[in-house]
Order: structure tokens, then C-alpha cells, then sequence
């Protein structure tokens, strides 16, 4: 039976104090460093059958809403009191998405029964595998990446299991601060146990069993009108990640976006085969799985802003994920870098819903920034130093009411930077310049948000760089509605000088003393027609350092001398180039020019041929015989490829022939057939 | 002691003055329009209504002591002097970029960044680099200053704030930049970011002198009239004006570090709260502020409120010592709303004063707090003692067409359920500064304040689990008798970043000895005789590389391997304290260096009450029907002023008085205490010892 709303609105915010509090709780007395600055971490409550009604607003990964412990919760057999369950393995119930990540869950019962489960995860800093802090991106195997953890008991009736606990800490390199964290995680869960038997005590065991479905069933019913507000109809997105793997080809992901009344199918079927690195998706299929979600929260509350967060949300959509792809990886794929692909579907899922929402939903977000480490030891003490300097990030996409946010917010996560300050204190680094990057946003009548730089200069030889995460060198962020794509992401050795060297999407090197590294995010898209926006507003970011004289005359056609605008020059260049937009056929998205040259061959047409061909060949087999393909295609002259997927079927026809493995594995896939 | 304290804290409604005398004897107040277009004529009109009504002879006025917003109101609605800064060269953007986070509540996607308070293009570089340790890589470039200068002056800047790298560790570049800029701009303010908050972190740094050097200019002109106008009023005491650190400055302090004041308005009401308890013994408590459009929230251990160096003013960080003041948007005016799909929220948007709660009759139609009471008749229909009628019928009508019935509700539950709603509300936020931080509420007592506070105060305790509720004699005008109970207190800060095992005593002994000399002649430029002047140490510390300092008393005369060894203990233990673990085998860095320089000021007795015998019943005024959490009740209605310690009021039980209402719900008790305070046993566990941590222990 429903509860009244009053007694529900209180129930609410309750859950959402409970969650808050398990989330001050683990933040106040977790030990790593790690967990406090990024705050990568998760808690929250779910319903006995584990969709999660609460999670905390002011602290972890806040918009992991939809997180869905079914799985685990129904891997264990018999909860008693006072246990706490825990896994770490991304091929097991698919709730952890990376072995960093430690997922604990603990039953809260009321005389006997099971209530509700307090969740959450911290990610930490290592669990051990082949490389410190277990990840890296060149990782192949899953089994690199770490100890594995399947569902199990941690605590059988608030008793700990010791041996479990010596083979963690035996399999890892920093075992204390795990320990430490962990204790947090554990008095996290104790907290929620608490929340709980207070919320029960205070409004009755069976208002809190209704009450807790009540707020699930109204997250749906206002996504579901969220939803309803969109137009029905079929819209295609796709995006790339520069390379699948060191000098590779590119990686697509592609959503079919199907809007029907209330409900939408996300179909994600043109997404390429698994990497062999360690950038794929762990989501076992799962239709609702939280990684993909993650997208759609972000834009059901885009849509609107008093949409309960909870996991009642992700039933309004499924999504289709082909087994064996970059979103839904086959074991023993590595996965510890999934995040880089995560940042690309979340722009992926955003796109395809602007096409049905161009004026709500902002253009693409500058992504491709790396988390930037160094290496290097202290001319004056001789010790070495590790450290972690800045996550480079960038701005938002244009929106519909004003530019896109500069320098952070959208793909750039909630991430800090750390003071140029605090960073000569600690790296023997000299900082030469951090800020805005001119000329690196998407023109638009919303241009999108600028980029942020770093320009440093080692001090001492044998200074290594590492810049995690590298990408949009090649494929940049998109703009719509006649707004233009931000610049591409940029990565220099000394520029400006003769030894100046193009970095691209290298993510380490090893430079010596007075060497020049220059890093910059990719840029975000603009929104609407730049010939919209008011000249001022152009001069004034001519002003401002973040438009050069140059661009403006270029993508505004507005001319500023010396600092001053000219009206009258703008107005006529300006009267010239709406003449030039207007013959132009005005496509809905406006992409960067290494895309536009890549899909002259790689069009939708050559993408679903592969999609095919590549489906009809075993999985470990598919990355293998897409970078055969490639070579094949691009081997003929650009003009000589008819661009109808036939030259696709034609290579793929060739591979087989030349691989007498391949022919046998597909002879024998067809017999069973 | 002889003479008269004079109080005056300016609002964003009313100006609130108390005149005492400081041995006790009368005690006045007043009440004046705040006038925001020229605060200080509120201020005047407050002294002038005041010595009317007690007819002191103003000249026997011996302490002035003034709380103000100016400052705060000035960078809030960016009306303060057009402001410039100067900045190494490279790091243009310090403003812009930030921190580059993003509040974790904010939908990545849609977040705008808050606009930073100097744009861009007044912002101008100058070739110079300091290094962290203080040696000049670069040298200043003067003819770039010289050339800014000239750019600032066509910009037509009123203010110019100087920063630049790691200008704590040497000041000299800011310092001659500042001069060149002087003497090419005449009456313009120039702030240093090295005067103005000499610690590393360039953007927290940037922000807290743009900010000082932006509102400079309005707080010197301000104090300037208010000094001139006391004097042409007969007022010749020594003007005291409120801080963000719960202390006082001088005029001419306040014309130079202005944005020490830019937080001070919640801390003198909650400095005001710790004062009166600690009368009334008590010393552990939870103070709530509930006005009309929000409520302000403070944990006070041990008599003293407690001090962040996370303070926030809008939407920028400001680094200085300030009372830890966590605000909501819960108040009288916050507004009830039902959503198409039937979800009943509250606030955080509010009526404000205009037009005010539907039962003010000014066209609100959107029911409020303020109206659910007045349904439930927990407020009189009236404000002011009856100076301004509430429109029951309103206040009825709004709840009915917007709450009860697109919820199936009668109206008395529908104002029900808004009242427990914004309770709820309101205890997240005393959560947030009591359990959230390692602490029991059930240690602590609750204060009630504000126009509003006294009406959720019963229930806001019993939420919590406080087991006892105190209500001050005068719960409106709290923050001017904040300012009676402040001293004269400066915050000076030096980084000077140590890392073991190389601790350099030597010059850590040097930069203590630098900053009590400079804390000590700060006190006697102020005139404050020795015997007044107290001198505390602190330091911030950290294990290495983590990103937050806590700050560790430091009372040892030497600095010596032994008292550094001490430093580092109490660090590890307030580090357990605070977060249930320390590291001992972790490095601990020191970072900052602190001394806290006081100025002792008179205190002032409250004038006391005669009693009467021990549980006498209070009088009864009237009665009144009142709706808690069953049906109505008549329920007697007490005047405030009319009760003496020794009364008690036995729930169900309303108390009016002029400005505000306390409730006193069934099954709750209050007493009066010599003072006119109130002390209401709310039942429950009423656990009085020591606070000690509860959660966090797996």
C-alpha cells in the first residue's frame, strides 16, 4: 500500500541523510590520501533485492545512482545477522566494474528479515597484479590487474574472517592503507545498519518496506515523464577513442538511441570488438547495468532538475550490448582502465539524446586530458619524488542558455587540481604557465567551454612523465546546431623551439633538465551558428585571452584591431559567411577535420559491414581480424573504395583467405551452427 | 566598572541595539530599520532611538562595539570598488581556473561556474618568479608594473590586488610592485596578497585579496562615517567593529583587512549563544539561527564557538580563521511546493520579506513555514505584539489550494507535514556540525535563536536527540549581544613548509618570534596595555602530501627537538580524534605557523532577575488553540517578560514575546534562570557528560 507523501517526502530525506552520513563516515575515517582527494568511493542503502533507493549528494561518486547489487546479494546463500559480503572481481555479478574497486554489502535485518542492504564501494589504491596502483592501460588479461575477490563473507555474524584478510594483504603493496580503508568501508556499513533500525523506530517496519518501493516508483514515474517530453524516434551517435591500442586504429563506440513513449532502448551494437588493453567495459550485458546509466542520469537530470536520484530511474531504459564488444567485454578481458571509455560513452549517450532535445542538451564536452605523474628526483637532496601533478581537464559543451563552463565540469569529472604552489613544494618541477588554453573551445552562438594547460620544465635527468588517459589528439569534441567542435588535445616536447616534438597520444616519456613539457585538454564544442553571437561578446573574449584576433575573424567573422572591435568590418565579413553557412547543408552535428577525413572511408555503411563480418568470428578472434581489415581497406587509394562496405566485406574476405586458422574456427562455428 | 556598552549589529531587516550597563544595572534595547542603501544611517538611528529611550548622556558611553554586513553585502552583490589584479607571469587564469572542481550535488553536464569577482581582462602579468623557498628565479620587472599601471588606470580601476607565486615565502616583489602601483595610481587601494593571507594555495591566496581589495575602499568610507557620526552624537568611546573569527578590530584595521569582516554576521550570534550559556553553565552546545529565509547552524565546545579555514563566502573559498557556520536554506519564509507527481518539498526558495509568507497579506500566495505555524497556532496571528496582523485566513487559504489538497490532506495535516518537513530539514544541518564531525548530540544542548528558531526549537532537539533546549532572554537580537562578550583579535600566519627528519628549528624559532612581535605591536598600536595583551601559538601540520592542514596548539616557550616532538603528538592524537586513526609511521610536514594576538575588552554583567520560589507556575496571559501532534488543544499562552527564575512552564505551553515565540510542546518542561533564559527539558536521554565520538569505530 502506498504511503502518504508526507510521511514518504520525510522518509526520503532520511534515506538520503542515512547514505549521507555512511558517506562521512568512511570519508572522515578512511586512510589513504587517494580516497580523500578524489573521493572515489560509493554508499548507500538498496531494497532486499538490491536496488539502491539512497545515496548520499555531498561526497564519493555521487551520480552512481543506479547502482544495482542483485547480482551479488543473490551470490551468497543465507545472511545471518552482522555479516558483511565483499568482491572485487569485475566477472562476477558485474557490480564491480574494476578490481580496485572493493564492493561491500551488509544485510540489515528486523526481527529476522532481511530489510534492506547497506552498499558501497572505495577504490583503492592498489590490489596488488603486474604494476603499482594496478592499472595500466597496456594490461591484456584481467588477471594483471590484481587479486580477485569473488562474492564471499567478509564477517560471518560480526566476526571477521582472518584468513581471508592475510591473503588480501599478502596480495598487495601497500597493505596497511587498504586495511585502513577498509575499516572505513566496514564502520560505513555499521552506520547504515544504524540509519536503518532508527529509521524503523521511527516510522514502523512497514512503512519503511512500502516507503522505500514508494521512493523507487516515483524516481520511475518522473523519469518516465521525463522521457514522454522527448520526441519518438531513432537517433544515431557515434564517437571514437583515438586509438584501440599504441598507435592503433581507432575505437568506435555507437549508440542506435530508440525513443518510445516513456521508455528508450539504447542499442550500442555498432560498438567495436574488445581491446586487447585495458580499456573495456565490464557490464556482462546487463540492459541496466550502472556504467551505462551513469549517461543517463546525466541527462534525464539535464532535462530536469527535481528528478529523484535513486535507481527507480534505469527503468525506463534498456540497453543492448553485444557480448564480446568494448561495452561488454568477455572475461578475461582487462578492464582497469575502463574509465576512459566510460568518459567517451557518457558524451556518446548525451549526443544521441540531443538530437532529440537540441534545445536542452549542450554540445560535446572537452575530454582527452590526461592525469599527469612525475618522476623525478630533488637536485637538492637526492631523493626521488613520485607524484601525481594535475588531472588536466576542460569545459562543458555550449548549452542552449550560455557558453559551455571553462576549464572543468562534464567529462572532467569532479576531479581537483592540485596548486602550482603545492606542487613546487613537493616536485622539483618549475611551472611556467597553468591556465585557460586560447582558442581551444568550439565557436559557437554558446561557444563551448576552454581548455586548461600546463607548460613545466624539468629540473633534473631522467625525469620521467607519465599522462594517463591520453586521447582526443585525433577525433575532438562535436558541436551542434551550427556551433563548431572544440580543438583537439595537444601534448609537446620544448615547443617553440628545434628540438620542439609532437607528442600526440604518448603517455610517457623521459626528458632531462630545462626539457619543456606542454600538455592541453581537448576543447568543448560550441552551440548554435557563431555568426549568432553578438559581436561584443566575441571581442570581449578577445579580451579576455581565450579568442585570438585571428580565430574571431575566422570562426565569428569579427574583426578586432588593437583591442577594438569594428563593427562595420564585422558586419560586412560577417554578412559574407552567413552567405557561405547558408549553401553549406547544415548538418546537425559539426565534427573536427581528422573525423571528416576518417569517415570519408569509415562511413556508416563500412561501420556496419565490419560490425558484421567481425560478429560472424569467434570473440578472442576480433580485434585480431579488425586490424586486418583496416590494413587492407587503407591500403587502397582513397579513390578506389566505393564506401558502401563492400571494400569491408572484400577485406574481410581476403583475411579469411590468408589465415587458414581463422578459415578452420569459422568452419567449425558453422557445423555447430 | 563604570559607564555604559553600546551594541549595534545591523541585519538585513532590522539594526538591533543594546545599551548596558556594564556593571549591570539597566539594560536597554532597540530596534531600528536596517537601511541598506546606506547602512550607516540604520546605525545612527539605532544610537539615536536607544539613548532616547534610556536618556544616558551619551558621552557616558565608554565601549562601541558594531556588527556589520557591509562587506559581506558589498561581495555578494558585487558592488564593491572595481578591482584589478597583478599576477605572475603565466598564470593569468589563476581566478578563472581554481580549483576546477565541482560541487558533487552539481549535474556535471549543466553545472555553470559561479563568475570569478575580477574578469579576465583585469587581470595583467608581470614578469617575476619567487621560488618556494624564497629566492628570486626572475627578477621583477618594474617597467611592466609601470606599464599595468597605466593599462589599470584606462581600465579605470579602484582597487588593485597583487599576488603573485609563492609571495609568502618573500614579499619583497609584491611589495615593490605594490609601490610602483601607489605612485602611478593615486587613491587606489592596493591589497598584498602577502598582508592579506601570507599562506600558500595561489587561488584561495588570489581570492581572499581581490576580495580584501574590492570592498577596501566601501569599509574604510563606512567606518570613516560611522566614527565621525558617533562623535557628532556625543559618542567618543572607541569604536569596536565585528570579525569573521568571532574577535573585534578597530576602525583602522578594518579599513586595511576588510574581508576580516565578511563573515562576521553568524558569528556573533553564535558568539552571543556561548556567551549566555556559559552563564547559564552551560558549555557544549549546537546553535540554531532560523530567520526568515535561512538558518545558520554552529557547534559551540567548550564556551567557544568553533573556528574553520574552509569558510565560504558565496561562491568563493576564504581561507582565514572564521566561526564554522554551516547555512541552510530553512526558514520562516521557505516555501511548500507539490509536484505534479505528488512529492511535497520545503524550501529551499523563500518568500523573503517581500512578499513575505501568504499570512504577511502582500500577495504571496505560496505557503510557507511561517503560515503552517500560524495554521497550527504556534505563532500569535500577529508579529511585533500585535504591531502587524497576520491573515489566518491566507495562510489557510494557501496551504489548501497548494499542499492539502492536490495531496488529498486536510489543511492541518497538510501544515503539519510542512512543519515536519523543514524540521527534518534543519537537522541535517545540526547533524552535519555535531554527528557528522565525530561528536554525540546527546552531550550537547541546543540553542534556539532567530525569529524563528524558538518555534522548532522543542522538536529540533528532540530530533537530534539533545536532551535539553536553551532559549536566550533576547533570542532576536542574539548577535548584538554577541558583540558584548568579543575581545580584540588578530590571526597572523606565516608558511614556511617543514619536512622531516629536517626540521628547521632555528627557523621556525625565527618566524614565531617575527609574528609575536608583530601580534604584540599590532596590540599596542591599538593601545591595549600589557597586561591585556595575550599571545597564543599554533601550527598547521600535515602527514605528507595529503591536502588538508589541521591546526595544533603550539604553547611551548622554545622551539627545541623535544616540543616539536610534542607538536607532532598532539598532531597524531587531534588527527585521531578527529578521524579515528593516526599514522604515526606517516612523515608529518609543518606547514603554517600561527599566532593568535588578543586584546582583553571589559566584559559587561547582564543585569539579573528576582526570583521567585522554586516551581512556581508561570503566569498565564491567555490561551490559545494549538495543534501539535494530535488535534487542538488550549494551550496557555505565557509572556515572555513576565517570567522570573523559579517559574516553570509545563508543556503544553506557548511563550510570546515581541519578536519571537517559543513553543513548548507537551511533555516538555522549561525553567527560567537568572538571567530571563530559558531551559526547556525536552525528555529523552539527557546525557550531560563530556562529548565524546560515536561513529567511525568499525
Amino acid at each position: 500500500m502506498p504511503i502518504d507523501k508526507v510521511t514518504l517526502a520525510i522518509l526520503g530525506n532520511h534515506a538520503r541523510a542515512a547514505a549521507e552520513s555512511m558517506a562521512y563516515t568512511l570519508y572522515r575515517t578512511a586512510h589513504s590520501t587517494f580516497v580523500k582527494e578524489t573521493e572515489d568511493f560509493t554508499t548507500g542503502l538498496t531494497t532486499p533485492a538490491g536496488a539502491t533507493f539512497a545515496t548520499p549528494t555531498e561526497l564519493g561518486a555521487t551520480w552512481f545512482v543506479c547502482l544495482d547489487y542483485g547480482n551479488a546479494i543473490r551470490a551468497i546463500d543465507g545472511y545471518e545477522e552482522g555479516d558483511i559480503c565483499l568482491t572485487n572481481d569485475p566477472y562476477s555479478g558485474y557490480v564491480c566494474t574494476h578490481p580496485p574497486d572493493l564492493h561491500l554489502w551488509q544485510p540489515i535485518f528486523h526481527r529476522g528479515e532481511v530489510v534492506s542492504f547497506a552498499v558501497g564501494h572505495i577504490h583503492n589504491t592498489d590490489v596488488g597484479g603486474a604494476v603499482p596502483a594496478s592499472l595500466s592501460r597496456t594490461l591484456t588479461e584481467v588477471h594483471q590487474e590484481g587479486l580477485r575477490i569473488p562474492p564471499m563473507k567478509l564477517a560471518r555474524r560480526g566476526e571477521l574472517d582472518r584468513s581471508l584478510l592475510d591473503v588480501m594483504w599478502t596480495n598487495v603493496r601497500m597493505p596497511e592503507q587498504n586495511w585502513g580503508d577498509l575499516k572505513a568501508q566496514i564502520a560505513a556499513m555499521r552506520t547504515g545498519e544504524r540509519k536503518v533500525h532508527e529509521m524503523i523506530a521511527r516510522f514502523g517496519v512497514d512503512t519503511f518496506r512500502s516507503g522505500v518501493e514508494d521512493l523507487l516508483d516515483y524516481a520511475e514515474a518522473q523519469a518516465r515523464r521525463v522521457v514522454r517530453s522527448l520526441p519518438d524516434g531513432e537517433y544515431f551517435f557515434s564517437d571514437y577513442i583515438d586509438e584501440d591500442a599504441p598507435g592503433g586504429h581507432p575505437c568506435r563506440i555507437a549508440l542506435r538511441l530508440e525513443i518510445r513513449d516513456d521508455e528508450v532502448v539504447l542499442d550500442f551494437s555498432g560498438s567495436d570488438p574488445q581491446l586487447e588493453s585495458s580499456i573495456n567495459m565490464p557490464t556482462g550485458g546487463d540492459p541496466r547495468h550502472v556504467l551505462l546509466m551513469v549517461g543517463l542520469v546525466y541527462v534525464l537530470y539535464s532535462l530536469d532538475r527535481t528528478l529523484p536520484l535513486n535507481a527507480g530511474i534505469a527503468r525506463v531504459a534498456r540497453c543492448i550490448l553485444p557480448e564480446g564488444s568494448v561495452v561488454n567485454a568477455s572475461f578475461p578481458a582487462a578492464v582497469g582502465m575502463r574509465s576512459l571509455t566510460c568518459v567517451r560513452l557518457q558524451g556518446v549517450i548525451m549526443g544521441a539524446f540531443s538530437q532529440a532535445a537540441p534545445d536542452r542538451l549542450p554540445a560535446g564536452p572537452a575530454s582527452g586530458g590526461p592525469i599527469m605523474n612525475v618522476n623525478t628526483v630533488d637536485n637538492r637532496t637526492g631523493r626521488r619524488v613520485v607524484a601525481s601533478i594535475d588531472p588536466i581537464t576542460g569545459g562543458a559543451g555550449g548549452n542552449p542558455r550560455e557558453d559551455g563552463t571553462d576549464g572543468s565540469g562534464a567529462n572532467s569529472s569532479f576531479l581537483k587540481n592540485t596548486p602550482v604552489e603545492i606542487n613546487e613544494a613537493e616536485v622539483p618541477i618549475r611551472i611556467l604557465r597553468y591556465g585557460l588554453a586560447r582558442d581551444s573551445a568550439g565557436a559557437g552562438f554558446h561557444r563551448g567551454g576552454l581548455a586548461t594547460e600546463l607548460t613545466f620544465e624539468a629540473q633534473a635527468p631522467g625525469t620521467r612523465v607519465t599522462a594517463r588517459n591520453r586521447d582526443r589528439t585525433r577525433f575532438t569534441s562535436w558541436g551542434i546546431q551550427g556551433g563548431r567542435p572544440g580543438a583537439p588535445s595537444r601534448f609537446v616536447l620544448n615547443p617553440g623551439t628545434a628540438r620542439e616534438q609532437d607528442l600526440a597520444n604518448t603517455d610517457i616519456l623521459t626528458i632531462g633538465p630545462g626539457d619543456v613539457v606542454h600538455i592541453r585538454c581537448g576543447g568543448a564544442g560550441g552551440w548554435g551558428s557563431p555568426l549568432r553571437r553578438p559581436a561584443e561578446a566575441v571581442a570581449l573574449d578577445v579580451a579576455r585571452g581565450f579568442v585570438s584576433p585571428e580565430r574571431a575573424l575566422a570562426d565569428y567573422g569579427v574583426v578586432v584591431r588593437d583591442g577594438v572591435l569594428d563593427a562595420d568590418a564585422s558586419a560586412r565579413e560577417r554578412e559574407r559567411l552567413r552567405a557561405e553557412e547558408a549553401a553549406a547543408d547544415g548538418d546537425f552535428y559539426a565534427f573536427g577535420a581528422s573525423r571528416i577525413a576518417y569517415e570519408r572511408t569509415w562511413n556508416r555503411a563500412c561501420y556496419a559491414a565490419l560490425t558484421e563480418v567481425l560478429a560472424s568470428v569467434p570473440v578472442h578472434w576480433r580485434f585480431f581480424v579488425k586490424h586486418r581489415v583496416f590494413e587492407r581497406v587503407e591500403a587502397h587509394p582513397p579513390d578506389a573504395r566505393p564506401g558502401d562496405g563492400s571494400e569491408v566485406r572484400a577485406a574481410f574476405d581476403a583475411v579469411v583467405a590468408s589465415y587458414v586458422q581463422l578459415r578452420t574456427v569459422l568452419a567449425a562455428g558453422a557445423a555447430r551452427r | 566598572m563604570s559607564g555604559f556598552a553600546l551594541a549595534l549589529d545591523v541585519g538585513g531587516t532590522f539594526t538591533d541595539v543594546i545599551l548596558i550597563r556594564r556593571d549591570g544595572g539597566a539594560l536597554w534595547t532597540a530596534k531600528a530599520s536596517s537601511t541598506p542603501s546606506d547602512p550607516a544611517e540604520g546605525f545612527f538611528d539605532g544610537i539615536e532611538k536607544v539613548l532616547a529611550r534610556s536618556a544616558v548622556d551619551p558621552g557616558e558611553v565608554a565601549t562601541l562595539l558594531h556588527g556589520s554586513t557591509v562587506a559581506t553585502n558589498a561581495i555578494l552583490e558585487g558592488k564593491g570598488a572595481l578591482t584589478g589584479m597583478l599576477v605572475t607571469d603565466g598564470f593569468k587564469y589563476v581566478l578563472e581556473v581554481g580549483r576546477a572542481e565541482v560541487p558533487r550535488k552539481e549535474n556535471l553536464f549543466a553545472w555553470v561556474k559561479p563568475a570569478r569577482p575580477v574578469p579576465p581582462r583585469r587581470i595583467l602579468e608581470a614578469p617575476e618568479r619567487v621560488l618556494v623557498d624564497g629566492t628570486v628565479a626572475r627578477p621583477l620587472d618594474e617597467a611592466a608594473c609601470e606599464a599595468a599601471a597605466r593599462t589599470f588606470a584606462a581600465l579605470g580601476v579602484r582597487a588593485v590586488a597583487v599576488v603573485f607565486l609563492h609571495a609568502y615565502a618573500n614579499p619583497a616583489h609584491e611589495r615593490r610592485a605594490g609601490e610602483i602601483l601607489a605612485a602611478a595610481l593615486p587613491g587606489v587601494e592596493i591589497a598584498l596578497s602577502s598582508d592579506v593571507l601570507p599562506v600558500f594555495r595561489e587561488y584561495e591566496r588570489a581570492v581572499a585579496t581581490v576580495l580584501n581589495a574590492s570592498v577596501q575602499p566601501v569599509v574604510a568610507r563606512y567606518v570613516r562615517r560611522l566614527v565621525d557620526g558617533a562623535a557628532a552624537r556625543g559618542i567618543h568611546a572607541p569604536l569596536h567593529v565585528m570579525k569573521s573569527n568571532g574577535g573585534v578590530f578597530t576602525p583602522e584595521q578594518a579599513a586595511r583587512q576588510s574581508v576580516q569582516m565578511a563573515l562576521s554576521g553568524p558569528a556573533a550570534g553564535a558568539q552571543g549563544a556561548a556567551y549566555l550559556a556559559g552563564l547559564a553553565g552551560v558549555r557544549d552546545l549546537v546553535t540554531i539561527d532560523m530567520g526568515g529565509t535561512s538558518a545558520d547552524v554552529c557547534l559551540v565546545r567548550d564556551g567557544a564557538p568553533s573556528i574553520t579555514l574552509d569558510g565560504v563566502i558565496g561562491p568563493y573559498p576564504l581561507s582565514l580563521p572564521i566561526v564554522d557556520i554551516h547555512t541552510i536554506g530553512a526558514g520562516g519564509g521557505s516555501i511548500a511546493t507539490v509536484s505534479d507527481l505528488g512529492g511535497l518539498a520545503v524550501g529551499p526558495r523563500s518568500a523573503g520579506a517581500d512578499p513575505g509568507p501568504a499570512c504577511y497579506g502582500k500577495g504571496g500566495e505560496e505557503p510557507t513555514v511561517t503560515d503552517a505555524n500560524l495554521v497550527l497556532g504556534r505563532i500569535p496571528p500577529h508579529l511585533l505584539d500585535g504591531e502587524i496582523p497576520l491573515d489566518v485566513e491566507a495562510a489557510h487559504r494557501a496551504i489548501e489550494t497548494r499542499v492539502a489538497a492536490p495531496l488529498g490532506l486536510d489543511v492541518v495535516e497538510a501544515a503539519r507535514g510542512i512543519v515536519a518537513i523543514v524540521d527534518n530539514n534543519m537537522v541535517g544541518a545540526l547533524k552535519v556540525v555535531s554527528v557528522e564531525r565525530g561528536y554525540d548530540p546527546r552531550a550537547f544542548a541546543l540553542c534556539a535563536f532567530g525569529g524563528a528558531g524558538p518555534v522548532h526549537g522543542a522538536s529540533l532537539a528532540r530530533l537530534l536527540g539533545t536532551g535539553s533546549l536553551f532559549v536566550p532572554r533576547y533570542p532576536g537580537i542574539l548577535c548584538a549581544m554577541g558583540l558584548l562578550a568579543t575581545d580584540q583579535q588578530y590571526d597572523l600566519v606565516r608558511t614556511r613548509i617543514q619536512r622531516p627528519p629536517r626540521y628547521d628549528l632555528a627557523a621556525m624559532a625565527e618566524i614565531l618570534a617575527e609574528l609575536l612581535a608583530e601580534g604584540d605591536a599590532r596590540l599596542a598600536a591599538e593601545g591595549v596595555p600589557a597586561e591585556r595583551r595575550r599571545l597564543s601559538r599554533a601550527a598547521d601540520l600535515r602527514y605528507a602530501r595529503q591536502g588538508v592542514e589541521l591546526t595544533v596548539p603550539f604553547e611551548a616557550e622554545r622551539v627545541d627537538a623535544e616540543s616539536i616532538a610534542r607538536l607532532v603528538e598532539d598532531y597524531h592524537a587531534l588527527h585521531e580524534r578527529l578521524y579515528t586513526f593516526a599514522d604515526r609511521e606517516a612523515p608529518v610536514e609543518i606547514v603554517n605557523l600561527r599566532v593568535t594576538a588578543t586584546g582583553l575588552m571589559d566584559r559587561v554583567t547582564l543585569p539579573r532577575l528576582d526570583a521567585v520560589a522554586a516551581g512556581t507556575p508561570a503566569p498565564v496571559h491567555a490561551e490559545r488553540r494549538v495543534a501539535f501532534d494530535a488535534d487542538f488543544v488550549t494551550t496557555p499562552v505565557h509572556r515572555r517578560e513576565a517570567l522570573r527564575p523559579g517559574h516553570r512552564v509545563v508543556g503544553p505551553a506557548i511563550v510570546d514575546q515581541a519578536d519571537t515565540t517559543t513553543v513548548v510542546p507537551p511533555g516538555c518542561i522549561a525553567t527560567v534562570d537568572v538571567f530571563g533564559n530559558l531551559s526547556v527539558a525536552v525528555g529523552g536521554a539527557a546525557a550531560r557528560d563530556r562529548m565524546r565520538p560515536v561513529e567511525g569505530q568499525p
